[in-house]
């Protein structure tokens, strides 16, 4: 209103110079400190109206009444305090302003029938933004002030010293019944977003956010406001309850404010410690289960969702009360629009949003990071639907463009082309425009970048020998420190098997009865003597048997090399059963670096492969060269090694029924490099060892390798 | 000049009610990407096979004008009858009925006036009827086609307003176009300035009314505060609540104008586009004693600031920024003022208000002092305007500046824009010479199209490069050299300059070379007709202001037309090509000769006001270049900067334009409450 001030004298006054105008008897006023000023917030209670005035404007608003007319008004405050008067520009603004916002009541007709028109612009543009926002949309169901008016004195008795105490314990109860079975906690975890489960998952959440709302709601209404409208917002079309809270904004005081929104999530943390109660001493069944995703749905989200200040949700609205910048969002938004029209296209007569030093760094940067969170997590978002549902990810990946390129874009052309704040500067203003762009997409369209790829793999011998136990038994010692040269025949291992001893022990009695049985058959029955020597033969072979795995529980070296061996590594104790790998004999002269990627890869055939490196797993610090890096262009059932597949924990897919882990369940291409030797002896060449190649193309603009990636990944996901 | 006319025989009292005047809201403007589609529509309408199309239609015309010259008078009456009465059942007819009608009218013209109307004519006529932007070069009878749209819409019976640019085209327009009325059963009036209330109803009665812009808006809001005063409604409910016994209804059959139905504006870029920027408020003087004695305060502490040091000026944006040190100075002193004025805000506005009626608004071109008072000039026109006011405060600032007795300010009854009000027609329609440059404009903001009407005879008008000189005084000899060799040869001469001071100093140069010649400004408006009628005669020299630009036709004297017809000096560069182009349109009319050259120099307030410092120093320096490739370089440059500096004013005068309009419909929107 800096313009307004100084002008005194209005050729508009004639408008409101005999209307005798006045607030609504039902507008309600409160006092607000914002930045050393005080502010007068006034609302209408029937519309959830609100409107901010200054001290001057509201003494001003004071003096009307039906007694006088508004330039009696305006000239009783020139006689009685001229200091703080407003000018006649201010009060037709003010006047005008407030009739918009439905606050003011006047002794002239004319203004009903514009009232009906605000109506119908109001809703049509609410149900352009319901259209707009179409990821959440509100539906709004019942009042609930009534309901929440008869629960008032429950509502006093939870917030309250007492009710604190009580909050206060329950979560207590809450973490000490998660630390009793905090085992069991992490473990379920990982079935959170399995498909049979995402029905439970989201009653958590609906019951959570009821409770949320609520939450808000009782705590609004303690504090004295109303709350007229709760419904069911759409959110990413899974339906939720809402209230609207925003009579708390009308609070004087920043206390209750703060309250009300934290209602929420202080709410969802009670129930959350109540299910991890009920989780906790339940026998496991279908309310163990419940409970359970209740617990999930009541502390995680709430925690990441609901208190990022990042989001607009309840941790934003507290951030911004707590530094006192109302519409921060908003106004980051419109900052970063006064940069770009100042600095990028020259608009010099674009007005900067923020009034002080602070505002003019903190509200880019939070405009920044809200914007690209944002972005970022309806991108992952739309991702992970369009995982499960491949129509409705791409219908939400569609909004998503649309929101965040094409609106933007037709409201920067619009802006170019027709916005009058660019009255003069609009040639420089096109022209900057059309330069970076062109700038932007020549770099990304014609500019050649680097083009990598990167695989996981793991390095192996050229030649090589298996190594297997013979015999089953615990490892009882390691006689050669796995990785160090061996010579043929020379005792690695030592495994243990007191079941073997036993068995021998017994065996040799077996054999020793069977031998007496043979000498009395000699004496008394000689026609039991032949089966009987039968017997004792076949228990000789047994014995022997035996004796021969005795002797395999000591493993020795078949050639000489390195001995690799990462399953001994994991120390004494364990069992091998007979045939368990035991590792390889390697010949250490000649190692290999063998990658596996996805086949949708096929672009590495199109340019040569430029430059291969490594890094080796646990010695990120090197990187070595590889040379003569050759893609096998055929499909290979068989991984290299079990730890490049899901069952390993590597990325590439296996067929579920396989034990072994190694058989593939998509196809892939297999990449072989030989190493550097020189750089080579820098690291311990192991044979299994994991590593991460990286291959460098023939460089490509970034736009043909973005889009690239995007094919692959579609096709990789889809199969399209 | 009061016109005296037999009162029309189809009077229509009965339209006057005790209700204020409701107006169906004119459709919003458009925003946004509507906006580029709107913009895009305009333009498909504007494409020329709409003018083919009226041509032809007009040829058709023109055959069955043919056709009725065999008919008796009785008979062509009783036609027109037959088609008026048709028009008032339905006024927008079948194209045959349409084409029949006018070319009776035309017939009735060629009877009536003498005139037989041109095809041309005939083709603009249509194009006003249907509600187009006819453009039409100046001597092509615009006055004519006029008339005859009007007496198509006088038929239906609805009101019809034929807006003109001034009060002497009114009453001129409207009793030389009479007979065709009359032959054609339209009552038709003129409404002008000096005309008492009293006598202003009867005259809107008419079918058609002559009037102006400012007239007409004028008396639709003071109707619009008779009736809101004398609602009976409103009255008793506002009796029954304070007590308040004023305002019967007595005064009811006050209100002046019929309704708005059918506007025909005359010289439309004019009233549409350069008199649009200023709303018209109807103001009466409040008596203000603090102000008075804040003003000469301010006036006082003004003059002893310096620029520079206390306050820097904005020339191209027309803004006064001051510095913190010269406002201290002024709180300091501030305690002199009455209690109002202390604070700091109003201080400040004071000082700022002090400082523009120093440097920008300037005697002889915004103003000129008569009787001790101040009278502003119309920047586009030239033309004295003694019932506009500056707004309050600034208006007392520039008494004070100039040592007159402060005036009481004025206070605002009613405000209305030019543009909003003429939205608020339901049929829209105009005629200019000049519409081309603002064709975007006029279909934004009005939905009107603009057509171009050929003329009647090829024009052999010769146009001069415009000529470039680096200094006014330069310029002035070169410009003075032309007008002696063109006056040596006797040709009638006419200078075109901006305001009543630079006429006055070139008059004072032609006086020093004793040369004949005739002055036509703002300040002597009564020998305009007079002048304007010598202006083509041989050996004449005319220097006028821009108000020679409009609606004035000027005829060659014997002989002239066969030495190269009237020459046009255009002396200073406008704000808008459109007015260099009326300007230029004084000569060749109906296919005479003449010529017309351009005078410009880096001095000129237009390039000053819109290029930059550095542009304006790079040219003079060009300029003082000797080499043989640096003087047409310079000229070269010269047009294109001529050309940037108007487009920026246009520009610039577009959005103040807009502004206007933006912040009445804020304020209609805002405050519905009627005034």
């Amino acid at each position: 209103m800096s313009d307004a001030r100084s002008h005194t004298f209005s050729d508009a006054w004639h408008r409101v110079a005999e209307l005798r105008a006045a607030l609504r008897p039902d507008v309600k006023v409160r006092r607000q400190n914002a930045h050393g000023r005080r502010w007068y917030v006034l609302s209408n209670p029937l519309s959830n109206e609100f409107f901010r005035v200054t001290e001057d404007a509201y003494a001003f608003l004071s003096r009307l009444g039906d007694q006088r007319t508004v330039d009696q008004a305006w000239r009783d405050t020139l006689a009685n305090d001229p200091e703080s008067m407003l000018s006649q520009q201010e009060v037709v603004q003010l006047l005008g302003q407030l009739n918009l916002s439905n606050l003011l009541q006047a002794d002239r007709a004319g203004a009903s029938a514009s009232l009906f028109e605000r109506y119908q612009q109001r809703r049509s543009r609410e149900r352009r933004a319901l259209l707009m926002s179409a990821l959440s949309i509100r539906i709004p169901l019942f009042d609930p002030d009534r309901m929440l008016e008869r629960a008032l004195p429950l509502i006093r008795a939870l917030v309250s010293p007492a009710g604190l105490l009580v909050y206060l314990l329950l979560l207590g109860l809450g973490v000490k019944a998660l630390m009793d079975r905090s085992d069991e906690l992490f473990h379920q975890a990982a079935g959170l977003l399995a498909p049979d489960n995402l029905v439970l998952l989201y009653l958590g959440f609906a019951i959570a956010k009821v409770v949320h709302e609520f939450g808000h709601a009782a705590v609004c209404k303690r504090f004295g406001g109303e709350v007229h409208t709760m419904g069911v917002m759409l959110l990413m079309f899974a339906p939720l309850p809402y209230v609207d809270a925003s009579a708390s904004w009308g609070f004087r005081r920043s206390a209750p404010r703060m309250l009300v929104g934290a209602a929420g999530v202080l709410a969802e943390l009670a129930v959350a410690a109540v299910a991890a109660m009920v989780w906790a001493y339940c026998a496991p069944g279908v309310r163990g289960a419940v409970a359970y995703n209740v617990m999930f749905a009541a502390s995680v989200s709430t925690l990441v969702f609901n208190l990022n200040p990042l989001l607009r949700f309840d941790g934003y609205h507290m951030l911004v009360d707590l530094i006192g910048m109302p519409n921060l969002f908003q106004r980051s938004r419109d900052q970063l629009r006064y940069l770009g029209q100042r600095y990028v296209l020259g608009a010099k007569l674009a007005k900067p949003v923020a009034d002080s030093p602070t505002e003019s760094w903190l509200l880019p940067l939070y405009g920044v990071a809200s914007g690209l969170y944002s972005l970022t997590l309806m991108g992952t978002i739309a991702f992970f639907i369009a995982e499960q549902y491949l129509d409705l990810g791409l219908l939400l990946a569609v909004l998503l463009v649309f929101s965040a390129v094409v609106r933007p874009m037709g409201k920067l052309l619009q802006h170019l082309l027709l916005s009058p704040q660019l009255a003069h500067q609009r040639a420089r203003a096109i022209g900057s425009t059309v330069v970076l762009t062109a700038v932007l997409l020549g770099v990304l369209g014609w500019v050649p970048f680097a083009d990598r790829i990167r695989a996981a793999g793991v390095v192996e011998s050229m030649v090589f020998r298996q190594l297997s136990s013979e015999s089953a038994g615990f490892l009882a010692e390691v006689l050669v420190k796995p990785g160090s040269q061996v010579s043929a025949g020379q005792a690695l291992v030592r495994l243990a098997n007191p079941d073997l001893l036993v068995e021998i022990r017994a065996s040799r009695m077996q054999l020793q009865q069977v031998q007496v049985q043979e000498l009395r058959a000699q004496a008394l029955a000689l026609a039991d003597l032949e089966p009987l020597r039968q017997q004792r033969v076949a228990a000789e072979a047994g014995l022997a048997d035996l004796e021969r795995q005795r002797a395999a529980l000591t493993v020795v070296a078949p050639v000489s090399g390195v001995w690799s061996a990462g399953e001994v590594e994991q120390g004494r104790g364990r069992w091998f059963a007979r045939g368990a790998a035991l590792g390889a004999i390697v010949d250490e002269s000649q190692y290999r670096f063998v990658a596996i990627l996805p086949q949708v890869a096929t672009h590495l055939f199109e340019g040569g492969i430029e430059r291969a490196e490594v890094r080796l797993g646990g010695e990120e610090g090197h990187k070595l060269l590889l040379r003569d890096a050759t893609v096998m262009p055929f499909e290979h059932g068989v991984l290299p090694s079990r730890a490049l597949g899901f069952a390993g924990g590597g990325d590439i897919a296996v067929q579920p029924g396989d034990a072994s882990g190694v058989l593939a369940a998509e196809p892939f291409f297999r990449i072989h490099a030989g190493f550097d030797t020189v750089q080579a002896s820098e690291v311990r060449l192991l044979h299994g060892r994991l590593g991460v190649m990286r291959l460098t193309l023939t460089p490509k603009p970034l736009l043909a390798q973005w889009g690239r990636s995007l094919r692959q990944l579609l096709q990789r996901r889809f199969r399209a | 000049m009061s016109v005296a006319l037999p009162i029309a025989q189809t009077g229509a009292t009965g339209w006057l009610r005790a209700e204020r005047p409701v107006l169906a809201p004119p459709p919003a403007l458009p925003s946004g990407f509507d906006a580029l589609v709107d913009k895009l529509l305009g333009a498909i309408r504007r494409l020329p096979w709409q003018a083919r199309r009226l041509r032809r239609l007009a040829q058709v015309c023109a055959d069955r004008m043919a056709g009725l010259q065999g008919l008796s008078d009785a008979a062509l009456q009783l036609r027109l009858s037959t088609h008026r009465d048709a028009f008032r059942r339905d006024m927008t007819g079948g194209q045959d009925a349409l084409l029949d009608a006018l070319a009776a009218v035309g017939e009735a013209a060629g009877r009536a006036l003498g005139l037989r109307p041109y095809p041309v004519q005939l083709m603009g006529a249509l194009a006003l009827h249907q509600g187009w932007l006819a453009e039409m070069a100046t001597g092509e009878g615009k006055t004519l086609t006029v008339a005859m749209a009007a007496v198509l819409a006088g038929w239906s019976g609805r009101p019809c307003h034929l807006v003109t640019a001034n009060d002497y085209l009114a009453a001129r327009d409207a009793l030389e176009m009479g007979p065709l009325y009359h032959c054609c059963g339209v009552s038709v009036l003129a409404v002008t300035g000096e005309l008492a209330p009293a006598e202003r109803p009867a005259r809107y009665a008419a079918d058609v009314v002559y009037v102006t812009a400012k007239e007409l808006l004028a008396d639709f809001l003071r109707d619009r505060q008779t009736a809101s005063k004398n609602d009976v409604a409103r009255a008793m409910l506002r009796r029954w609540l304070w007590r308040d016994a004023s305002g019967g209804a007595d005064a009811v059959d006050l209100l002046l104008v019929r309704g708005l139905h059918t506007a025909l504006i005359d010289e439309a870029d004019s009233v549409l586009i350069d008199e649009a920027v200023t709303p018209l408020i109807l103001s009466a003087p409040r008596p203000d004693p603090d102000l008075a004695q804040a003003v000469l305060w301010a006036s006082e502490l003004a003059d002893r600031l310096d620029a520079g040091a206390d306050y820097v000026l904005s020339l191209t944006r027309g803004q006064v920024t001051l510095a913190p040190a010269a406002l201290e100075r002024a709180m300091l002193a501030s305690q002199r003022l009455p209690r109002l004025w202390q604070a700091q805000a109003r201080c400040e506005e004071l000082l700022r208000q002090a400082l523009v009626a120093r440097h920008f608004l300037l005697r002889d071109q915004h103003y000129v002092l008569q009787e001790g008072k101040i009278v502003l000039l119309d920047e586009g026109t030239g033309r004295l305007t003694p019932s506009r006011t500056l707004t309050a405060g600034l208006h007392q600032a520039v008494e004070a500046h100039e040592g007159l007795a402060i005036s009481d300010p004025s206070q605002s009854l009613g405000q209305m824009s030019f543009q909003a009000f003429f939205r608020h027609f339901r049929r829209r329609a105009g005629i200019t010479g000049t519409a081309h440059e603002a064709r975007a404009e006029f279909w934004a903001i009005y939905g009107l199209g603009v057509l171009a009407v050929p003329t009647h005879r090829p024009r052999i008008r010769t146009e001069a490069r415009p000529r470039m000189l680096r200094t006014e005084a330069e310029k002035t000899q070169a410009l003075l050299a032309e007008i002696e060799r063109l006056h040596a040869q006797g040709l009638p001469v006419l200078v075109g300059v901006r305001s009543v001071g630079s006429s006055d100093r070139l008059a004072q140069q032609l006086r020093a070379r004793a040369l004949p010649f005739r002055l036509l400004n703002a300040v002597r408006p009564d020998e305009e007709s007079e002048i304007v009628a010598q202006a083509g005669q041989a050996w004449c020299i005319t220097v006028a202001t821009n108000m020679a630009g409009r609606g004035t036709d000027i005829a060659l004297g014997p002989g002239v037309a066969a030495a190269g017809g009237l020459q046009v000096l255009v002396a200073e560069g406008n704000e808008s090509s459109r007015i260099d182009r009326q300007l230029a349109g004084r000569c060749g009319r109906q296919g005479d000769p003449g010529r017309v050259s351009t005078w410009l120099s880096i001095e000129d307030p237009l390039l000053q006001r819109h290029l930059s410092a550095r542009w304006c120093s790079a040219m003079d320096r060009l300029a003082g270049y000797s080499s043989a490739w640096a003087a047409p370089l310079f000229q070269s440059i010269g047009g294109v900067a001529v050309r940037i500096a108007q487009r920026r004013a246009e520009e610039q005068a577009r959005q103040r334009r807009r502004a206007v309009l933006e912040s009445d419909d804020w304020i209609e929107k805002a405050l519905p409450f009627s005034d």
